[in-house]
């Protein structure tokens, strides 16, 4: 994210790490250009997360605790909140330790999260068997929402009124095991319950999906309502996909689509912080 | 100085002020330099406003105490199951688009954010363009949703607490 230019070492400003006549010409620049307070602002931010993240280095952790922790209420309140914000591995209670070592056993996170996926592949058995790559005719069943914050979560915002959605492209974890798919309905019509396919690019609406799951009800999230399906990742990962939610009965007038682009890649989808 | 330029001068001079003083302060702070920054031209160069906020801070006597390490080492405990119930509510509250962005910006992955620089920036480029915003005006949204999600989360937490 940088518009920034490069010599303005803002992340050095607020751990004190600048001589002043380099911290005299970023404050000038913060009182000449609003671009500068936002990456002041921004900074700033990203220094709470590492810290709750323990991505500091020991120096780094020792200068954000005493020039900014220490003498700020403020930044104290905005602390507890970033702590909040990182998901909670199960052995959370933990003594304060120097960032060096703290980075080495970042790690274990991974394993916890590799070791849920297994859990839920193994629960999901089944179901993968009746929906991975299985023709829309002996595909069925719902899928029932549960809230599961181990897998993640995908978001689909309802196409705009006029014109197909912009393309989604997502970056999966190769080691996903399933996502949470949850597609916006809108115009919602009440008492309707909806069906959730993948198809192949270039398949026909009708034609067999790669995943299907119907008789979806209608939910809250936030502002919006939408319906929810766990898709097995291989039926999204590394390939362009049509991903296309329809009303039921089949006949209605509703329908919506995405094109989803999921290229294999390292970095985690969002999803929404652990309970 | 015209009515626009202080306009434009004063959440700068909050900034840099809040820097180094609690916002209370940094606001009475503001309001001093831009009284004495009424006669300069509109286009002064910042380096003259800059000289006034400088004098402004180094005559201020009113820097916080600083507070013990316990009260420290707590922050970096685990985080209290109110406060997180409250975040979650205070996520679903500002709708899913804007929750979308906000923890896709700031990388709260189930991962439990496995961060870098190098990642947050590439994370970040890619949003702009998912949401087809530039840099600057996808920043300031996010800075801007995390200050509600935070005003939000603590208005929630306080109304929770019984003490």
């Amino acid at each position: 994210m940088n518009d920034t230019p490069p010599d303005e070492d803002w992340r050095g400003y607020w751990l004190g790490r600048l001589d002043d006549d380099a911290a005299a010409r970023l404050e000038c620049r913060l009182l000449a250009d609003d671009r500068a307070v936002d990456a002041l602002r921004e900074a700033l931010t990203d220094l709470h997360d590492d810290y709750a993240r323990e991505q500091l280095t020991v120096a780094e952790h020792a200068a954000f605790r005493d020039r900014v922790l220490r003498v700020s209420a403020e930044a104290r309140a905005r602390q507890r909140f970033a702590q909040a914000m990182k998901p909670l591995p199960e052995a959370s209670r933990r003594a304060p330790r120097p960032a060096a070592a703290a980075r080495a056993a970042r790690r274990p996170s991974w394993t916890l999260l590799a070791g849920a996926l297994i859990a839920a592949a193994l629960a999901l058995t089944l179901s993968l068997n009746r929906h991975w790559l299985a023709p829309a005719a002996d595909a069925g069943g719902a899928a029932v929402p549960v809230r599961d914050a181990a897998a993640p979560t995908v978001l689909l915002l309802a196409p705009p009124a006029s014109g197909p959605a912009a393309p989604v492209q997502l970056a999966l974890d190769p080691r996903a095991v399933e996502l949470r798919v949850q597609a916006e309905i809108r115009p919602l019509e009440p008492g309707r319950r909806y069906r959730l396919r993948v198809l192949a690019t270039a398949a026909t609406d009708e034609a067999p999906a790669l995943f299907e799951a119907t008789d979806l009800p209608v939910q809250p999230l936030g502002d919006g309502q939408f319906v929810e399906a766990r898709v097995p990742a291989p039926a999204l990962l590394g390939e362009t996909r049509r991903l296309r939610v329809d009303a039921l009965p089949p006949a209605a007038a509703f329908h919506a689509e995405w094109t989803v682009l999921a290229p294999v890649s390292r970095t985690p989808p969002i999803a929404l912080p652990a309970p | 100085m015209s009515p626009e330029a202080v306009a434009r001068l004063a959440p700068r001079l909050q900034a840099l002020f809040a820097v180094h003083r609690p916002p209370a302060v940094a606001a009475a702070l503001t309001a001093e330099a831009l009284r004495r920054a009424e006669a300069l031209p509109d286009d002064a160069a910042a380096e003259a406003i800059h000289a006034i906020a400088r004098a402004l801070l180094e005559a201020d006597d009113s820097a916080p105490a600083p507070v013990p390490d316990a009260e420290l080492d707590a922050l970096e405990a685990a985080p209290d199951p109110a406060l997180r119930k409250a975040l979650r509510l205070g996520l679903a509250r500002l709708g899913t688009d804007a929750a979308r962005l906000l923890l896709g910006y700031y990388g709260f992955g189930a991962d439990g954010g496995g961060d870098t620089a190098a990642s947050r920036q590439q994370r970040r480029s890619q949003l702009a363009v998912r949401f087809g915003l530039d840099p600057s005006a996808l920043r300031g949204r996010a800075l801007a949703l995390r200050e509600q999600l935070e005003a939000e989360v603590a208005a929630l937490a306080a109304a929770a607490d019984p003490r």
